[in-house]
């Protein structure tokens, strides 16, 4: 992992990526107001990595992942991919780009389309992209399924005879077809029963050694988020305000809001009540349509001050690998 | 060391697959079969299936079936009831009435079949694309498709008729711009809602072309409804073309279709009113027989029904 | 005993073509306790809640044999009517997804009344008031105000505040917790989580959780349920069961959480899935799965022992 430090192997470079959405309404349907569900977020991932990004609902995780692949249009942003802009390319090199970087889904069942058989959906990235036929497309299909576990003798199935466990396993192998050097996975393991959940985790883990495969990880678990991954990025409404390598997220968190975040998981440590302080935030979120002046934390932040109510707090490096929004981490308040 | 690792997380699976008796499943995934498997249990679907079959064959095979030329005319044996020699009777002019009904089959179904076919690509096409693209497309299609509704189809066709004559073209025209909103707004819905649906980004994160995850993703998603609504559609179109043609602007005489059968039979109907009943039956069966097979794809095509394992 | 349930079994079809999702369930809560169920989805946790509240999904899936006794009072041989007198009042629930559970087309105020209406002799004014004081209890800010304003006004952690409000609203003996907190964020969770446990002790209610998330049992519950394929496997306080879990099933479960602080590696695994109902092992229903399964477990069913005091395994191999 020491090694990774070196940059010339980032593999994907996002700066000030800003995608907002248009809200319509009132006469004829023109958009009114915007919201900006990702707003100026900057981060870099390297190869081989897994770089997760965790943030309550609303926060703008997913559509930072979306927007990373296009599925939804960036307003703003560049969005390097080995040191190529790939934002805002025509159609044509969108998806060779596309090939490069896959997806993976949070719910097993919407994910899947009922109505064709397993053989159908994993071939479809190479049907889409001409890479295979015939003979050739059923090995090719074939070696998917046992890269995830499962069989030729689950060809010719359909979605719904699978277990929420497999069909992850499903999506799995078709995000694979095309050999993409990143996968995004948005909330894989979400939907899936505990010790399920740690069968999809572990051969996720081995096919990224396996494959030098580079994971961007958006999740709201944050147990899991510290089980898998390198880089650990926080969102909170549209930016990201703490970013560092696992270890000082999870053992140093800087910002009162993934303080908090860190000390809301639910231990299963039945000792731990008595030891744990937890830090219950007053509130809920805030809506993305219309967030809180200044520091967007501030309304529910216990040691807010006048300043943050009024400026946006700056990101600055608390030590080489760990960055912060806060003002009273710049102000040292917080030590 | 990755191998046997992969190897051993993957027994975990294969053990798990030999718990799970899912090749008898298998067998009943396959959509087709289950629609079949849904009719064997119906007897209303059956039966409207064995009465279609039957009146298909008879419009099919009418020229060997029926027992006369169905435009003959016998002044001589005019308005007669059942007898040996006419099943079903003679109409005004003395041709055999049973003759004009199997005759008047093939004009309905045709009419029908070509107008329904019609309508669904047409229909099918408009819906998926408006609510694939959605926004100002959506809007203007959708606007369009309102105002066809607002009209009566009745009245559509006698617009139509008058205004460009009366012959099949026109009616079949008439008729599928009167059933293409039904198709139209029945594939738009489910159109929206799987073009939000994770199959379909991940189809698109793979380069997918918007008419591949029109033609691939939407529309076996909507075969289903879409099949029922056509069934329907098909009872529709043989009742108003019997209805156009009863006003005597459908389908012109000599041609035997049901309505222009049963308008002959007005002056007759005190006296004789077999000429009006078998038409009128015929008419009424086989469209009971479409919306008894449209209502039983629908409990098919029901999710409760496919997916008993959740 | 406030709530005892005694061999709990419920058939999913038919007669003729029943299959069983709940088999000889026992339990027993006692006053002012809480108590988790915890499984995997499936285990038929969430279907004991609904039997034991009366809302089983009859004719497909009905209660084959079993009692439950409310403060002795046998639950199953009520009729629909003399339950609905119970429910709300003597037992409530409170459902996963608030938004489903509240009505989008009436108010905070008409949905929270309805339940005083139902269940005392209050005239208007009364019952407002009773509902503010609720909407206080569970810490609803400007509750006045809140009585006028519609469940999709809320955000995910009012309404499901608004939920125990109303589950509250007639001091009910038990309330039925399924999984109250899943649907929402972590932040959120905690803020509910610390507002159950403080309404029990003030309300000296018995709370039964369920939950598949073991975190939340072991900072909210005194005593666990484990279940396994409609059946209890494990039963024990939440001390004991998290530091010796006696059942393979139970351990492997507590395995395969990722911990907070583990370095990435490979996470412990339970083998294969929960078994499909028409497909049921022979033998302990676990067998498949689990890592010290011998030629006894393949073949005959183990009997939920008692093991020491409160604690109950159901296994041929106790750990």
């Amino acid at each position: 992992m020491l090694a990774q430090t070196v940059t010339d192997n980032t593999i994907l470079e996002v700066k000030n990526l800003k995608t907002y959405y248009p809200i319509y309404g009132g006469f004829l349907g023109r958009a009114i107001s915007k919201v900006k569900a990702v707003d100026d977020v900057t981060f870099s991932v390297k190869k081989g990595e897994t770089f997760s990004i965790v943030g309550e609902s609303g926060c703008g995780k997913s559509t930072t992942g979306m927007s990373l692949i296009q599925l939804v249009t960036p307003t703003s942003g560049e969005i390097l991919f080995n040191g190529e802009n790939i934002f805002g390319k025509d159609k044509r090199k969108l998806k060779k780009v596309r090939r490069n970087i896959q997806i993976i889904f949070q719910d097993p069942f919407s994910s899947l389309n009922p109505k064709m058989t397993v053989k159908k959906i994993i071939a479809e990235p190479l049907v889409i992209n001409r890479i295979a036929s015939g003979q050739e497309l059923e090995d090719r299909v074939v070696e998917l399924l046992e890269m995830v576990g499962l069989g030729a003798h689950h060809l010719y199935r359909y979605p719904h005879e699978f277990s929420g466990g497999q069909r992850q396993r499903l999506g799995i192998a078709r995000a694979l077809a095309l050999n993409p050097e990143i996968i995004i996975c948005d909330e894989p393991v979400s939907a899936l029963d505990v010790s399920v959940q740690s069968q999809v985790l572990n051969l996720m883990q081995e096919l990224q050694e396996k494959l030098n495969l580079t994971f961007i990880f958006i999740s709201h678990d944050l147990s899991v988020v510290g089980h898998i991954s390198d880089h650990v990025a926080v969102m909170y409404l549209g930016r990201i305000i703490e970013m560092g390598t696992r270890e000082e997220i999870y053992q140093n968190p800087q910002h009162p809001y993934t303080k908090s975040l860190m000390s809301s998981i639910p231990l299963p440590d039945p000792k731990a009540k008595f030891t744990k302080k937890r830090i219950v935030l007053e509130g809920d979120v805030p809506s993305p349509e219309n967030p809180p002046t200044g520091c967007h934390f501030h309304p529910r932040c216990p040691y807010r001050t006048d300043k943050c109510k009024e400026v946006y707090p700056e990101f600055m490096k608390v030590t080489p690998n760990h960055s912060v929004a806060c003002h009273l981490v710049e102000s040292g308040q917080l030590a | 060391m990755i191998e046997a690792k992969l190897k051993e997380n993957n027994e975990g699976v294969l053990a798990q697959n030999n718990q799970m008796p899912v090749d008898k499943k298998a067998k009943s995934s396959n959509p087709s079969k289950v629609y079949w498997k849904v009719f064997k249990t119906s007897p209303l679907g059956i039966s409207g299936l064995v009465i279609l079959v039957l009146i298909i064959f008879a419009a099919i095979a009418a020229p060997i079936l029926a027992p006369y030329d169905p435009l003959t005319q016998n002044i001589t044996q005019r308005v007669q009831g059942i007898s040996a020699e006419h099943w079903l009777g003679t109409d005004a002019y003395g041709r055999d009435i049973l003759s004009r009904i199997i005759f008047g089959a093939q004009t309905s179904l045709t009419v029908g079949l070509l107008s329904v076919l019609a309508s669904g690509v047409i229909g099918t096409a408009i819906g998926i694309f408006a609510g694939y693209k959605g926004g100002k497309f959506d809007e203007i299609l959708m606007r369009i498709i309102e105002s066809i509704m607002s009209i009566p189809m009745l009245l559509l066709g006698l617009m139509l008729l008058v205004a460009l004559g009366s012959n099949m073209t026109t009616l079949v025209t008439a008729l599928s711009i009167g059933l293409v909103p039904s198709c139209a707004r029945i594939a738009r819905g489910p159109a929206l809602e799987i073009k939000e649906s994770e199959y379909v980004k991940a189809a698109i994160a793979s380069g997918a072309s918007s008419f591949r995850i029109m033609v691939v993703h939407i529309l076996p998603n909507i075969m289903g409804s879409l099949l029922v609504v056509v069934t329907l559609n098909m009872a529709s179109a043989i009742r108003i073309e019997a209805s156009l043609s009863f006003l005597g602007i459908g389908i012109q005489p000599p041609t035997p279709t049901w309505g222009n059968m049963i308008k002959d039979s007005l002056s007759y109907l005190t006296t004789a009113p077999s000429l009006a009943i078998f038409p009128g039956l015929a008419l009424m069966i086989t469209v009971i027989a479409f919306n008894l097979i449209g209502d039983t794809i629908r409990d098919a095509s029901d999710p409760y029904i496919i997916r008993k394992r959740g | 005993m406030v709530l005892d349930v005694k061999n709990l079994s419920v058939g999913l079809g038919t007669k003729d073509n029943q299959k069983l999702i709940l088999n000889q369930v026992n339990f027993s809560v006692k006053r002012g306790e809480t108590v988790a169920i915890v499984g995997e989805s499936g285990c038929g946790k969430s279907m004991t809640a609904l039997t034991v509240m009366g809302l089983l999904p009859e004719p497909v899936v009905s209660l084959v044999s079993g009692e439950i006794l409310l403060q002795g009072k046998n639950l199953t041989n009520l009729s629909q009517k003399e339950m609905n007198k119970v429910r709300g009042k003597d037992v409530a629930m409170i459902f996963q997804e608030p938004m489903t559970t509240l009505n989008p087309s009436f108010t905070i105020g008409n949905q929270l009344g309805e339940i005083f209406k139902i269940h005392s002799n209050l005239n208007s004014e009364e019952i407002r008031k009773k509902c503010i004081e609720m909407l206080t209890k569970v810490k609803i800010p400007d509750p006045e105000a809140k009585l006028k304003v519609y469940p999709h006004q809320l955000s995910g952690g009012m309404r499901q505040r608004v939920v125990i409000a109303m589950a509250l609203a007639c001091n009910p003996k038990v309330i039925i917790a399924d999984e109250p907190t899943t649907a929402l964020d972590v932040t959120i969770q905690a803020q509910i989580l610390d507002l159950l446990v403080e309404l029990q002790t003030q309300f000296n209610t018995t709370v039964i959780l369920i939950t598949h998330d073991l975190g939340v049992v072991a900072e909210t519950c005194q005593r666990a349920i484990v279940m396994y394929a409609g059946q209890v496997v494990e039963e024990g306080s939440v001390e004991e069961l998290f530091e010796h879990p006696q059942h393979p099933y139970t351990k492997g479960l507590m395995d395969s959480i990722p911990r907070l602080g583990d370095a990435r590696g490979k996470l412990h695994v339970i083998k294969g899935s929960v078994p499909d109902m028409d497909a049921m092992p022979q033998g302990c229903r676990f067998n498949p799965r689990c890592e010290v399964a011998t030629d006894i477990c393949r073949k005959e069913a183990p009997e939920l022992e008692i093991t020491s005091d409160g604690r109950r395994v159901r296994c041929w191999h106790k750990l």
